[in-house]
């Protein structure tokens, strides 16, 4: 640390230390924590969820909500005090000195405002210019943040815009004032790979050229690696480790960070075994197509394909990963297979006979062989039933006595490797990933021979996702399911997946075997898409 | 902009004709002959004979209702045995106090539930949004004609300022129509205080808690700049809402308060015309007060399109 910069820091934050509220499970949201970012240096702060990053960067901003309250320590900007100092003078500092962008795009600016409205207000609050002048100040920095046609940015409402776009919008307002630092919550979290690259390209450009001091707030390591000079790791609200990225992530000293790091799924695909050549074909699609129109006055209108021709085959005891960025089609295939919605054209064979064309009875009866697990483990479970009910309810349905289903509900619960004592507790009893398994365990109860992961892993921390993961391919070798693997995530589609298609745009552009398509991309799109995962060449330690 | 405006205005139709059907129905099914139930109890054989043809009562029904729409599209609502006049030039006579309490009330209520909702929402568990809340259940609770008296007994009778009833159009002076005015609005608002108060709060509430607010706190805006300008902006869809359906409610619902304050308003004919058995009255009030929730409605689903850029039909 001999740089000079560091001797005059953007921000420097001594022993900070945040109170939780008294009922909390902990005492501090963040204890102890000191770092200092340098002028034109990015710091990520990384770690999981409740590891207490977040509430760093909101008490920078004297954001913090009422029930947190900084209870030791300094935070100084450019040598000013902030912990204590009064909310109008925290308000003259906010985008004038400290700019905050945010980890939702797509709910981060007001709906009703206009996007150059909504920029134009920073300098209104800020600055004597006139009209004209903060126009076209607005326009200059639409143009800086590479959008196109500023004018036309300009007067969109937030609902015009893709989300990369309207990330762009939220860096030129906390930017457009030049702060000495930037302060980023996982701002590409929500985004899709490619325009991650591109939003973390943009960040390091504009940083660069003014010299901004960037708190970097993530819990992906590939990001770390792409961006940061400096990383502090966060355990629940301690920091357990703080250096150069380079020290952190090649050779981390502390276990927690040693073992974060190897939770992070890698990009090669592990050697598989290879799935026996006479393993009955589960679910076969040919030329599944789904279309989407509107209609207006009778006519139809807006017709978009959400899939087209889409021909793929799983067999049992196989996995097939579908990995697409938003709006490629991937959850319209899953859903199509699984009935949630019907398709438009084309034929679904479930163990030799086809599905499509079902209803009434024959259809009920197919749902039990397929089942489903969704992204979010926090919505996808009714919270005003037992885990133990959401389990048994599928199996009873389709006749299953009550002893049975609960008989079989403690087996599963072993299975995904939870007690099964706790079929009497409701879901808000359980983490995230304990609820994932409980999800798991729901759809195994039905017995089904093609089980569909919707995303399944997405919602959840490194550490847990790995754990997820594994027990998912343990499950399928046990039980020789075939599984349907939705993922927008290369890396986890890496891990478990024996076949991959990708899709983009309502079609598959390649698929194949996962370890020849990982280490030999045909097609371009496939070859942008693994260009544009953060970290690709940074090398981890393992 | 427009087309969806034509659009909606012709999505009215249907609902105007199911209405029209309706109001003409009531009187064909009700016991006896319609001719001498409009007609009323004091009509000779002549009137009632001459009233039949007019009607066309020997004709199929299809027949009958078609000669109704004309009259009525000819702004022919008939004639009130009970006061011999025509019903549309008494209708028209009423709508003048009507909508000038109903107008009245919604401003008062606007102006002091608006605030004070937001001011609820914004001040969340404390002492004053408490307060509000409890104001906002008495005045859900206490009925009209309570606070009507009340107001009257103590404003009009003991402090002496405000007439005790009456009302004056506001062609004889605007401060005279006011001055009349502000005691039955202000009796009238209270309810309606309550309603948009809550509605407010709730709407707020939810709003503060978007990620665009913290956005705009972390511009470095002011907490009133980002009250007023982003979270009632954002919350105003259902509050504009029930303000509509309240306009709505008040004009077809005076019926109390004008009776209380003696109003010669819709509400005071409408009582008269079903004390009379006015027939024609109240097929004419019938159709009046739905065509006021049809409009009403329409002018909520367009206020939507301008509060909502993201709405679009």
């Amino acid at each position: 640390m001999d740089n000079p910069r560091h001797n005059n820091p953007v921000l420097s934050v001594k022993n900070l230390t945040i109170d939780l509220p008294r009922n909390a499970d902990r005492k501090h949201a963040v204890s102890n924590v000191s770092f200092d970012v340098a002028p034109g240096e990015v710091v990520c702060l990384v770690g999981e969820s409740g590891s207490g990053k977040s509430v760093i960067a909101f008490s920078l901003m004297g954001l913090l909500a009422k029930a947190l309250n900084v209870s030791e320590g300094s935070i100084e900007l450019q040598g000013e005090e902030i912990v204590g100092c009064s909310e109008d003078r925290l308000r003259q500092l906010r985008c004038t000195r400290m700019g905050m962008i945010f980890q939702e795009p797509m709910t981060a600016l007001n709906p009703v405002m206009r996007c150059g409205d909504q920029i134009d207000e920073v300098l209104q609050e800020h600055t004597d210019f006139s009209s004209e002048q903060r126009h076209q100040k607005v326009l200059d920095m639409i143009a800086q943040v590479h959008l196109p046609d500023p004018a036309r940015m300009y007067s969109s409402y937030p609902h015009q815009l893709s989300g990369g776009q309207r990330q762009r919008i939220m860096i030129a307002m906390a930017l457009i004032l030049e702060p000495v630092l930037l302060i980023a919550d996982e701002p590409t979290t929500a985004l899709d790979v490619t325009t991650q690259a591109q939003i973390l390209h943009l960040i390091r450009e504009l940083q660069g050229e003014r010299q901004t001091g960037v708190l970097f707030i993530t819990h992906d390591f590939g990001v770390v690696a792409e961006l940061g000079d400096r990383v502090a790791v966060l355990k629940q609200g301690e920091m357990v480790e703080f250096g150069t990225t380079q020290q952190v992530l090649a050779s981390p000293q502390h276990p927690y960070t040693q073992m974060l790091i190897s939770s992070v799924p890698k990009h090669e695909p592990p050697i598989r075994k290879a799935i026996p050549a006479d393993a009955p074909t589960v679910l076969r699609t040919e030329n599944l197509h789904k279309q989407y129109f509107s209609f207006s006055f009778g006519r139809r209108r807006n017709v978009v394909d959400a899939a087209v021709d889409i021909s793929v085959e799983i067999r049992k005891g196989e996995t097939l990963g579908i990995v697409g960025e938003s709006g490629s089609g991937k959850s319209t295939v899953a859903r199509c297979i699984t009935w949630l919605i019907k398709s438009t054209e084309g034929k679904i064979f479930l163990s030799g006979r086809n599905i499509a064309e079902l209803s009434g009875e024959d259809l009920r009866q197919l749902r039990r062989k397929v089942q489903i697990i969704f992204q979010d483990p926090y919505r996808s479970l009714n919270p005003r039933r037992t885990v133990g009910q959401s389990i048994i309810e599928g199996p009873m349905n389709y006749g299953e006595s009550h002893a049975d289903a609960m008989a079989h509900a403690r087996e599963l619960m072993e299975l995904v490797q939870l007690s099964p004592d706790g079929l009497d507790r409701y879901p808000h009893q359980f983490s995230g990933g304990q609820r994932q398994r409980v999800c798991i365990a729901r759809a195994l109860a039905m017995r089904p021979e093609l089980l569909v992961a919707d995303e399944a892993v997405s919602a959840l921390d490194v550490s847990v996702q790995a754990q997820v993961l594994t027990l998912l391919e343990q499950i399928r070798d046990r039980m020789q399911l075939a599984m349907l693997f939705i993922t927008h995530d290369l890396r986890v589609a890496a891990q478990v997946c024996d076949t991959v298609a990708v899709m983009s745009k309502g079609r598959v552009v390649e698929y194949g075997p996962a370890a020849e398509l990982f280490n030999n991309p045909q097609h371009e799109y496939t070859k942008a898409l693994f260009d544009a995962a953060p970290g690709r060449h940074f090398k981890f330690a393992s | 902009m427009w087309s969806y405006l034509l659009k909606r205005i012709f999505a009215t139709i249907p609902v105007v004709l199911v209405v029209m059907v309706i109001v003409f129905l009531m009187l064909r099914l009700t016991p006896g002959d319609p001719a001498s139930n409009i007609a009323g109890d004091a009509a000779t054989t002549e009137d009632i004979a001459k009233l039949r043809v007019k009607l066309g009562l020997e004709e199929p029904l299809p027949v009958q209702f078609v000669i109704y729409a004309k009259n009525l599209v000819k702004g022919d609502f008939g004639e009130s045995f009970y006061y011999k006049r025509s019903v549309i030039s008494m209708i028209s006579d009423s709508v003048a106090p009507t909508l000038s309490l109903a107008l009245f009330t919604t401003v008062i209520a606007c102006l002091i539930a608006v605030p004070l909702g937001t001011l609820a929402a914004y001040k969340h568990g404390t002492w004053i949004d408490r307060v509000v809340m409890g104001f906002s259940v008495i005045g859900f609770s206490v009925p009209v004609f309570v606070i009507g008296y009340l107001l009257i007994y103590v404003f009009a009778v003991k402090l002496e300022w405000f007439p005790v009833q009456g009302y004056q159009a506001m062609s004889d002076g605007f401060l005279g129509w006011a001055h009349r005015l502000i005691l039955p609005a202000a009796a009238l608002s209270v309810i309606f205080i309550a309603l948009i108060a809550r509605m407010t709060r709730t709407s707020v509430l939810e709003v503060l808690n978007e990620d665009y607010i913290r956005t705009a706190r972390a511009k470095g805006l002011p907490q009133s700049k980002v009250l007023l300008k982003h979270a009632l902006r954002n919350a105003a869809v259902p509050i504009v809402t029930i303000i509509g359906i309240a306009i709505a409610i008040l004009i077809s619902g005076v019926v109390v308060t004008e009776s209380v304050f003696a109003i010669p308003g819709l509400g005071s004919l409408t009582l008269d015309a079903i004390q009379g058995r006015d027939y024609p009255t109240v097929q004419a009030l019938i159709l009046l007060f739905s065509l006021v929730y049809i409009v009403i409605n329409l002018l909520i689903d367009v206020a939507y399109t301008l509060l909502d850029p993201r709405i679009r039909y």
